[in-house]
């Protein structure tokens, strides 16, 4: 399917070459440099040219390099995007995200494209923890020890674009649910045809980590009616685990308390540690197209609504969810925004409100005011936190470093244009939308809430600690005015 | 001190290192330097250099000879190395080959698959001599991956030698492993290497075709894939599901198991096997008679939305492929509509697929969504992105139709007119827009008059049209408005008045530099318009011009016929006759403005879907694919031209007429419209010519 793999710096410099078909050459290297890296005006992640096709995407850490796919039939785009991101996840661990680590280790790239890749250009295995089995080399930064805890959750912050120091994370649901795990569970998932996970795993100390990662996007009209709200959550699983432990993990969602889990749901399973709950009235939310990582047994949830797995080794995420109804969202703006009687210039009264229980707060709250072409300043009046005009990008910047819930804070403020603009001209204006970006710990849009996490090993009893932490944040909170 | 010394040499590198810019001669010491860890370092400067492009292969014998070690590594680079220069030395790999059969007995399984990858790969014949007794027995091997390694060295054997690929019997050998395959990533594929050894030798006859019947083995296999999708890897999965989606179902119950057997795969995070799940019940919904199984309609609805929460690029094949899902069932989205609406942070593509899908969306029944996406559409006009813009008017203009209320017919126009027409960049689309709201509306209600803003608006500022408007469409709904709604500029009250002939005479003028479409345009307006201008010599004139200057056949032969009756009727009565036939033909009217996929083609490409050609909408059956170039005569003629493979590469993707990128798809649809006008005329023209030989 995928024909060869090219890796190029930002400026086009060719970094690894790999075919997989020898149907294909070096120099369509410069063909790809000529038409994509070079031209400004590429509109598609996809190109084709006579009948070679190239798929491609930017490394979103480091340095930005061009993954790119070459093709020459009619491949399924789907699989070779998929697989692009699963590679450029892969190499994210192994570090190879700036030019000059992939130049000096580049044998660490092949031999990641050659696990990662069949001999037919098919993908065969992208799970982080078996390809990190095949590999001679282990990255330095894949943890093995729980002593290095603190590195997995910097880096699961700072996949949502934050950067800030770990936080404490409450341990939850302590004590270890002692009843059985089902017999015909065992059955149908016996651990001899599990790919992802080798069998002879042990730790001193068995962990689970659990991340419930939210990210809001809310799109407001100029009327002030919500066009479109939904979050894109994630839960994202840390697990170090001894042998083959069996795992159930239950939350608050609809479906799966009506099927069949309401028999084992009593209230000795509920966490104990009430700090482990994230702040929110949730009562039932409604999960729209959940997406399981291939560890859970679908056929099981699709009968009886239970989340079952075996997880792999490490990090990997246990499910994607989309929630679009009864949102608890966490901020309010109320934007007006008027021309002023000369009718060059504008001026802006913005309310910002925080909705979430007052003993949160929110971090790293900043709010992106666009304001129109050659505007010189801005007169700013803010009840807090720090406003600036930023000329080069045509926008005031609200930021806060900390705001606290149900807390409301004021701008005002009034651009200054420069003499000769038009009054006409600030009329056209196409008004960005205004953007908002926050993170809020232990707040959970949907009101989602894991209500317990069962590990079980049948051979090896031990207990397992667990934790778990809730983040809110901003995917593209937009506001039109 | 002389144990030290010793320990010295023995335990801690003294040799000198290999400096990374690469020297020939400095390697090569280092290749024979009696220190291992010298001779691994020279390696893999070496392999470094050749990634980088060198050429190093000059220090062939040398690296050769490190290749019996036990350090996989080396093993691996050593093997890396032979793979890219064993063409150049065919006659060294006499060398080496016992190196690969003895590897291929390695008590190790990854250098056994490792050894037999790579004797697949070489195409010299002393390699291929020695590969079947390697071959035939890691085909039988205990260990699953190197089973996994062999079965596509078979394809890559018979690429490179079809006879001996055919006469030692490995194809029989996999074709009887499906059925008794017990590992899921194996039977994967199998299938596949089967069907590409078939797609490589695809002529009718030949003894592959005749041999593999895939189809019949997916048939007879289909339970065995549908098992084991359970317990398999998940790119395994990817596959086992697009075997199963290359099956057609014989009756309602096996389609029914297919649905119940992948549906819940529905589920996976990975979007490939969603899309493939989505594509085998979408195939499978008809023959199972559930087409109006509401649970599986809403788990479709929700999967395919939810993939729209992915990477930006798994989103554009989605948004591609969701237009193709809402032709053929139009119904599956309409409530969706707000997952369309554009965020500004969205990649342009992304947003420019979006705007042309909402108004497929449009729902008759539901005056508000029907408001909220116009108003949305309205917003993105102005977008400072021209595409995004021009293809809101586009889309904004459909969504009016589709809506079929006059209501906001009359309010699109206005803002149009009165926000966008009057900056250079928006007005041809607006224009154009504008005109296709007055066929549509003309039609659809009985008393319909032009509004007076767009009257003004065409006389006050509008002064150069030749020049002021750029797209040919433009200038061709121009002329059409001018011949068609003659009377009311005519009788306009605004002062100075307008004076179609001065128009008329502009674009005569320009005549040379107009596109066909125009040319013809300006032919039919002015035929027309024959009786109501004074002028008559400006007609005489247009139609000369088009007589000698145009180069389009088609419109000489009109003009022609129209010269004719102009010179030689005496009274004129005759051309009276074909002037009102011309006149009194009316455009067709139109349901839509903007590109429709055919229902064939929607058919095709459902059973296609996240594949290349559904994104550019083109039918798979009519491309070439590249043709592999393993042929070893191909090969050496290549290397001999010296990598001028630029046109090769450059093999059209397609021969018919299909255009390569999507904007200009919507070209050539939005050519039809006005080719429609075009046809409806000549066929006119037909009509006149056999009067004219009567």
């Amino acid at each position: 399917m995928i024909n060869a793999v090219m890796i190029f710096t930002p400026r086009g410099e060719l970094l690894v070459f790999k075919v997989f078909k020898s149907s294909v050459k070096r120099t369509i290297s410069d063909i790809f440099r000529v038409q994509v890296i070079n031209n400004d005006n590429i509109r598609s992640p996809i190109l084709t040219l006579g009948s070679t096709t190239f798929h491609f995407i930017r490394t979103t850490a480091g340095s930005k390099l061009w993954l790119v796919a070459v093709t020459r039939s009619n491949a399924d785009s789907g699989a070779i995007w998929e697989y692009l991101y699963k590679l450029n996840s892969l190499m994210e661990v192994y570090g190879l995200t700036h030019e000059d680590i992939l130049k000096d280790e580049f044998i660490v790239c092949h031999e990641l494209l050659d696990i990662t890749l069949g001999m037919n250009g098919l993908p065969m295995d992208t799970e982080l923890s078996s390809v990190i089995g095949k590999m001679t080399l282990k990255p330095a930064q894949v943890l093995t020890s729980s002593a290095d805890r603190s590195d997995i959750l910097a880096s699961s912050v700072t996949t949502l674009g934050h950067n800030s120091t770990p936080i404490s994370m409450p341990k939850f649901l302590s004590r270890n649910s002692n009843r059985s795990v089902t017999q015909e569970f065992e059955s149908q998932f016996s651990p001899s045809n599990i790919p992802w996970r080798s069998r002879d795993i042990k730790y001193k100390k068995n962990e689970m980590i659990v991340n419930v990662i939210e990210k809001i996007n809310v799109l407001v009209g100029k009327d002030d009616n919500i066009l479109r709200a939904y979050v894109d959550g994630t839960i994202d699983i840390t697990a170090h685990l001894s042998g083959m432990p069996m795992c159930q993990i239950g939350m608050n969602d609809l479906s799966t308390i009506q099927g069949g889990e309401n028999a084992h749901w009593t209230n000795e399973d509920r966490a104990s540690n009430r700090d482990a709950m994230p702040d929110v009235s949730g009562d039932r939310v409604i999960l729209e197209g959940s997406k399981f990582h291939q560890c859970v047994a679908l056929d099981k949830y699709n009968k009886d609504n239970v989340i079952w797995f075996i997880p792999p080794d490490g990090q990997f995420e246990l499910m994607k969810y989309h929630v679009s109804n009864n949102l608890n969202l966490p901020f309010r703006i109320t934007p007006q925004v008027t021309l002023t009687s000369h009718g060059t210039a504008l001026s802006y009264a913005i309310k910002l409100k925080s909705l979430f229980p007052r003993k949160l707060s929110a971090e790293n709250v900043v709010l992106r005011i666009p304001v129109p072409p050659g505007t010189l300043d801005c007169k700013i009046n803010a009840s807090d936190g720090k406003c600036k005009f930023i000329p080069e990008e045509n926008c005031m910047v609200w930021s806060f470093h900390r705001f606290n819930g149900s807390t409301e804070n004021h701008l005002n403020a009034q651009t200054v244009p420069t003499q000769s603009i038009a009054s006409q001209s600030i009329k056209q204006w196409t008004r960005p939308p205004m953007s908002l970006d926050f993170k809020v710990l232990m707040f959970s849009n949907t009101g989602l809430i894991v209500r317990y996490l069962k590990v079980q090993e049948k051979n090896m009893h031990y207990n397992t600690i667990k934790w778990i932490k809730y983040i809110s944040a901003a995917g593209s909170y937009e506001v039109r005015y | 001190m002389q144990p030290f010394t010793k320990f010295f040499k023995e335990k801690i590198r003294i040799a000198p290192t290999i400096s990374a810019k690469g020297e020939i001669g400095e390697i090569r010491n280092g290749l024979v330097s009696s220190y291992p860890q010298t001779r691994k370092d020279a390696i893999k400067t070496t392999i470094k250099q050749m990634t980088l492009g060198k050429d190093m292969s000059k220090l062939f014998p040398d690296i050769v000879k490190n290749i019996a070690t036990n350090d996989i590594e080396q093993k691996k680079l050593v093997y890396l190395y032979v793979l890219n220069y064993a063409d150049i030395y065919p006659e060294l790999c006499i060398l080496i080959v016992n190196t690969f059969v003895t590897d291929s007995r390695d008590p190790n399984p990854l250098i056994r698959s490792m050894a037999i990858k790579t004797m697949s790969m070489i195409k010299t014949q002393t390699i291929v001599d020695y590969i079947e007794e390697p071959l035939r027995r890691t085909l039988q091997d205990n260990d699953p991956y190197v089973r996994k390694s062999a079965v596509f060295c078979v394809a890559k054997l018979f690429k490179i030698n079809k006879d001996i690929c055919l006469k030692i019997g490995v194809i029989d050998d996999l074709i009887s492993m499906v059925s008794n395959e017990t590992n899921s990533n194996v039977l994967a594929d199998l299938i596949i290497s089967l069907l590409e050894i078939i797609r490589f030798d695809s002529t009718e006859n030949s003894i592959v075709t005749k041999k593999i019947d895939i189809a019949k083995l997916i048939k007879d296999n289909l339970k065995k894939f549908l098992r084991f999708l359970p317990d398999c890897n998940e790119w395994t999965r990817v596959t086992l599901l697009d075997i199963i989606s290359r099956h057609n179902a014989k009756d309602k119950p096996e389609a029914k198991m297919i649905i119940k057997a992948t549906a819940l795969y529905l589920s996976n995070n990975n979007a490939t096997i969603i899309m493939n799940t989505i594509k085998i019940i979408l195939n499978n919904l008809k023959i199972s008679g559930q087409e109006n199984n509401e649970t599986l309609l809403k788990k479709i609805r929700s999967s395919v939305l939810s993939l729209l929460n992915y990477s930006p690029e798994i989103q554009y094949v989605i948004l591609k492929n969701v237009n193709i899902i809402v032709t053929k069932y139009p119904n599956l989205l309409l409530k969706d509509y707000n997952v369309f609406l554009i965020h500004d942070i969205e990649p342009t593509y992304i947003k420019l697929e979006k705007i042309k899908i909402l108004p497929k969306l449009i729902d008759k029944n539901d005056s508000k969504q029907t408001k909220i996406i116009i108003n949305e559409l309205m917003e993105y006009c102005r977008d400072f992105e021209l595409d995004i813009a021009l293809n809101s008017i586009k889309s904004l203009i459909e969504v009016v139709i589709k809506s079929g209320n006059t209501k906001y017919q009359k309010n699109i126009e206005n803002y149009l007119i009165s926000m966008l027409m009057p900056q250079d960049i928006y007005r041809d689309e607006c224009l154009i827009g504008i005109c296709n709201l007055i066929r549509y509306f003309r039609a659809a209600t009985d008393s319909f008059e032009l509004s007076e803003d767009l009257i003004n608006f065409i006389i006050q500022d509008l002064d150069e049209p030749e020049i002021q408007l750029i797209d040919p469409l433009a200038k061709s709904n121009y002329l059409w408005l001018l011949s068609e709604y003659y009377h009311t500029f005519q009788n306009t009250t605004i002062e100075n008045g307008f004076n179609i002939e001065e128009k008329l005479k502009g674009f005569l003028n320009n005549f040379n530099e107009e596109e066909d479409v125009t040319q013809f345009n300006l032919l039919i307006t002015s035929i027309k318009l024959y009786f109501q201008l004074a002028n008559k010599s400006l007609i005489h004139n247009v139609v000369n011009k088009c007589l000698t200057d145009s180069i389009s056949v088609d419109l000489k032969d009109i003009s022609i016929i129209y010269d004719r009756i102009l010179k030689h009727s005496e009274n004129l009565n005759d051309f009276r006759l074909i002037n009102e036939l011309v006149s009194n033909t009316k455009l067709p009217q139109i349901n839509t403005s903007i590109n429709q996929l055919n229902e064939e083609l929607v058919n095709i490409l459902i059973k296609e879907l996240g594949s290349i050609t559904s994104i550019y909408y083109l039918n798979p059956n009519k491309i070439r694919e590249a043709k592999q170039n393993t042929n070893l005569e191909d090969i050496k003629h290549l290397k001999s031209e010296n990598m001028d493979d630029g046109d090769d590469l450059l093999i059209d993707l397609d021969d018919n007429d299909n255009s390569h990128s999507n904007d200009s798809i919507s070209n050539t649809n939005n050519n039809t419209n006005i080719n429609i006008n075009n046809n409806a005329n000549k066929a006119n023209f037909n009509n006149d010519i056999d009067l004219l030989a009567l």
